[in-house]
């Protein structure tokens, strides 16, 4: 029974939502403003995006953040998945406290101390600051989101299908890549986006880890916006929100799509 | 030989994972701990390592003794530091109230939607999540600034004569992390304000209850999980937070995880921003133990 | 129970007194969902002191008919009274009607003692005297154990039994009872339901029940209305509901019955004579308004049919074969197949104790009634 949707309700998600909005539409709009004054419109032109593409740091700094997003998403989605199963399949082995302790942790840590912790690992150990180490600090930080939603996916998973598989004749790491790891594979591809975009955001890990030719974007960008705003800077921003939104919709509606289809499917069946 | 094999495989599922975790983990974590209570030197790097581990059990005992909480104690002596955690945590929790203040209706708002519309609205909340957060916050400036559009607007709609200094204030900071962190507010509550049985606040209404009586009776203490969820995933963060001071605060604006970042890279005092870190640390450690406490009473109450 | 008011239930018919002024009267009432009609130009009236049930299948409107007296439906078109007075602007909360909720809608951050507590707190009642109520009703309801327990510290039947003294606490003039029984097991389901006779004799408050379970209506009702798709099909007291259903879909709600078709022959004198496909004359004690040549059904409930491997003297007799036994305990129930090919099913009580069957599969026998335990049902 609903009772509809007051006008005080309606009232206070338009106002959230155009307050979570407006922002980076404004963002947006500015990045094809045609003065170089950010704040005053002066017609439509995308001569920024021109000038972005022509600033050779800054492609540089973009690849270099590609390059690391994809290596660093690909490595914590193994190691996140493996950890997940840990956590839910082996509920009881040395150290497990400091496992878990150690997934939860970094989901909480101030990134100022994950950055300067690996830093001084870095250092320790002798190893010269670049992309390398900007990829390993990415990947241990972002590996404890995938586990974490894998994890949930892993808890409501029906071991009795893993089971099944055995009973069958498949050994359990056959078991696990022909049953489990299709039907979990929506979540472990979600936490890859976020991992992905957790190293395609990150500023403070990778100021400290960075080194010499590793420069990120967020690096450039943050290094740039502490000079003022500009156009050019405004532009960039609109292609990574573009680029990141329409993976995400993209990927959302076609699992919607999905789900959708086994819905109908489940639907015929049950008429049929 | 093959069971064996098998048996290694899933152990491997555990090995993998935790050895990446102890040496990218806990061991920088360890390191940031013992150079806290090292010396601080004019060298790359710059201090006086207060333990080698190649001295054996003996140099060990030697280099434990050698410890010094001179970097706790300088940190505890210079105002700037106990100030910056003292404005860190006050900022983090006048932002955290000021979240669940716009992230409460808006909840509750959406939880009252018409079902069909839910999964969008809820989609709507999460996606400024997928954005880069240093865009986000990025954006507030050319919003903010002396210049800037909501100056603009409100000169034009001539609400103030002159236009208002809100960059580079500790009331910018408060806008940025409240934008920033309104998903993590909003999420915990529609979970759980969608999921309450609407019946009680009919059962509440036939008791002799008005509405808003029935929503202070009810659906309030009932979200409280809810609340508290969303408070500390929005406060615990923000304490530490640096990009959010450091682009949109002023000079005025205090905050620890900015102050370390300038310790760091400005006066490159590694032990003190070490000690700094582990402060900062000890000081989270209250709010994550009071939340881990009570999601894991709400996961019993749920049960 | 004292012998007076088992007097008064004997007598107790106010329907019948036109004297009686009407409790709760549900005047021209209908109540649209966008294109669906879920209430239908609908007129009730419900006496005080009454046990009143609305019977039907799922999403026959018994449910919307009861929001709409508690005041969390509004009225399409019509009004709805309650002594007299028109509720259209009475908000739920100002209602002199409780109810107890088919998910008995307890206050889960709240225990026992506290929920019942929580209508006398919104009255403004003093402390004292809510405590003094809540004793009473938590007696009443033999929960004075578990006063501290938080709801979800409580069996199904622990919290029925919390919600109806949430609901009656406030002393209503009428308690509405949404499904009250609905999630208990069977068992518990018959026990409370006399249970809940009891208590409506014991407080003399006027009970409205919802349920689709034709035998809790039978058991706790003094009168049942049928409802199908938002209209009344029939109101009356549970034996003539069962023994004089008006209609087929009646019939067959309640209880079950055998409908034979069959063409009226004559009607006189309060009899009507019908022939079935097969040939068989029927003579039925009825006043139904039938002419002859119509097309009609024969109506006789199984418990009313007599078996037989000889044929009886006298009576509406039918011959067939034994289909299929299903012996219950209590009762046998045979299925024959008539000379026509219909089926009809039979019960007999199992008096005797007995191994052997004087009736088995595929004997010959006789089906036979008399002529005022059947019915003439044209709709």
């Amino acid at each position: 029974m609903n009772r509809g949707w007051s006008p005080f309700n309606i009232t206070s998600v338009v106002l959230g939502f155009a307050f979570l909005y407006i922002p980076i539409l404004i963002l947006i709009v500015y990045s094809f403003n045609a003065s170089k004054l950010v704040t005053v419109w002066a017609g439509f032109s995308i001569k920024w995006y021109a000038e972005a593409f022509a600033n050779q740091s800054l492609v540089d700094a973009a690849w270099v953040t590609f390059r690391v997003a994809i290596v660093s998403a690909s490595i914590a989605t193994i190691l996140g998945t493996l950890a997940a199963l840990a956590l839910t399949r082996y509920t009881r082995f040395h150290g497990r406290f400091l496992f878990s302790g150690m997934i939860y942790a970094p989901l909480v840590m101030p990134e100022v101390i994950t950055g300067l912790s690996l830093l001084l690992l870095f250092v320790a150990i002798g190893m010269d600051r670049g992309m390398t180490t900007v990829i390993l600090a990415h990947i241990t930080f972002s590996m404890c989101f995938v586990a974490v939603v894998v994890q949930s996916r892993l808890v409501s998973f029906d071991r009795s299908l893993e089971e099944a598989a055995m009973d069958l004749g498949a050994t359990p790491t056959r078991a696990f890549l022909q049953v489990t790891l299709p039907i979990i594979a929506p979540s472990v591809f979600a936490g890859w986006m976020l991992a992905f975009t957790l190293s395609l955001d990150d500023l403070v890990i990778a100021q400290f880890n960075s080194g010499p030719g590793a420069t990120t974007l967020p690096m450039k960008i943050f290094s740039q916006v502490r000079l003022g705003v500009t156009p050019e800077i405004n532009a960039v921003c609109t292609i990574l929100v573009a680029v990141v939104a329409t993976g995400v919709i993209v990927t959302s509606i076609s699992l919607k799509r999905q789900e959708l289809q086994r819905q109908r499917a489940e639907q015929l069946a049950a008429q049929a | 030989m093959k069971t064996w094999l098998q048996y290694s495989a899933g152990r491997m599922t555990i090995w993998l994972p935790y050895i990446w975790l102890l040496i990218f983990f806990l061991t920088p974590f360890l390191l940031v701990a013992k150079l806290s209570v090292s010396e601080t030197a004019i060298a790359q790097p710059p201090y006086i390592p207060a333990m080698n581990f190649a001295d054996g059990p003996f140099g060990w005992w030697r280099d434990i003794k050698k410890f010094t909480v001179g970097n706790y104690l300088f940190i505890t002596e210079e105002s700037l530091y106990w100030k910056s955690y003292f404005s860190s945590l006050w900022i983090a929790f006048v932002s955290t109230m000021l979240t669940l203040l716009i992230g409460y209706p808006l909840a509750y708002g959406m939880a009252k939607a018409p079902r069909e519309w839910r999964p969008t609205l809820l989609m709507l909340v999460i996606l400024p999540f997928w954005t880069s957060f240093l865009i986000r916050v990025y954006a507030w400036i050319g919003i903010l600034k002396k210049e800037g559009l909501l100056n603009q607007l409100l000169l034009s709609m001539g609400v103030i004569s002159d236009p208002l200094t809100i960059l580079n204030t500790n009331v910018a900071v408060y806008i940025g992390i409240v934008y920033s962190y309104l998903p993590f507010m909003v999420l915990p509550l529609f979970a759980n304000l969608e999921k309450q049985d609407f019946t009680l606040l009919e059962a509440a209404e036939d008791l002799g209850c008005t509405r808003r009586q029935a929503f202070w009776k009810i659906t309030w203490p009932l979200s409280m999980p809810g609340v508290i969820a969303g408070c500390f995933l929005v406060f615990i963060p923000a304490v530490g937070e640096f990009v959010i001071p450091s682009l949109l605060g002023g000079s005025e604006t205090l905050m620890i995880g900015r102050t370390l970042f300038d310790e760091f890279f400005a006066n490159r005092d590694w032990p003190i921003s070490s000690a700094v870190a582990i402060i900062l640390l000890l000081i989270l450690i209250v709010p994550i133990m009071m939340f881990q406490r009570s999601e894991a009473r709400a996961r019993e109450a749920g049960r | 129970m004292n012998n007076s008011t088992v007097a008064n239930r004997r007598t107790f018919q106010p329907w019948n007194d036109p004297k009686e002024n009407p409790f709760v009267e549900f005047r021209n009432i209908t109540k649209r969902y966008g294109d669906v009609t879920a209430v239908d130009n609908l007129s009730l009236s419900i006496y005080e002191r009454e046990f009143f049930a609305l019977l039907g299948p799922s999403g026959c409107g018994k449910t919307t008919l009861m929001r709409m007296l508690a005041g969390f439906e509004t009225v399409s078109e019509g009004a709805v009274f309650l002594a007299g007075e028109d509720l259209a602007s009475t908000p739920p909360y100002h209602r002199p009607v409780n109810m107890m909720f088919q998910s008995y809608a307890l206050f889960p951050h709240m225990n026992v003692e506290k929920n019942i507590a929580f209508g006398l707190k919104q009255e403004g009642m003093p402390t004292g005297e809510i405590t003094d109520r809540v004793a009473k009703m938590l007696a009443l309801v033999k929960m004075e154990e578990f006063a501290k327990r938080k709801p979800n510290q409580l069996s199904g039947g622990q919290k029925q039994r919390v919600a109806l003294a949430r609901s009656l606490a406030k002393q209503p003039k009428l308690l509405l009872l949404d499904e009250p029984l609905g999630a208990l097991d069977r068992k518990l389901r018959e026990e409370t339901q006399f249970e809940l006779i009891d208590l409506q004799e014991q407080l003399g408050i006027t009970f409205m029940i919802v349920t689709h379970d034709q035998e809790e209506a039978m058991t706790v009702a003094d009168r049942i209305a049928v409802m199908d798709r938002g209209r009344l099909v029939q109101v009356d007291p549970p034996m003539a509901m069962y023994e004089r259903p008006r209609s087929r879909y009646v019939a067959d709600f309640l209880g079950n019955i055998n409908l034979i078709e069959a063409k009226v022959q004559n009607v006189s004198k309060g009899f009507v004579r019908l022939e079935t496909k097969d040939g068989n004359s029927l003579l039925v004690e009825s006043e139904a308004s039938v002419s002859s040549g119509d097309t009609v059904w024969f109506a006789a409930r199984p418990e009313k049919l007599q078996i037989d491997l000889k044929k009886p003297k006298s009576g509406n007799l039918m011959s067939g074969e034994v289909w299929d036994i299903a012996y219950l305990g209590d009762l046998t129930i045979y299925k024959v197949k008539l000379d026509s090919g219909e089926y009809v099913k039979a019960s007999v009580l199992n008096r005797a104790v007995s191994s052997d069957r004087p009736i088995s599969w595929e004997d010959k026998v006789w089906l036979s009634c008399p002529n005022d335990a059947a019915l003439v049902l044209t709709s």
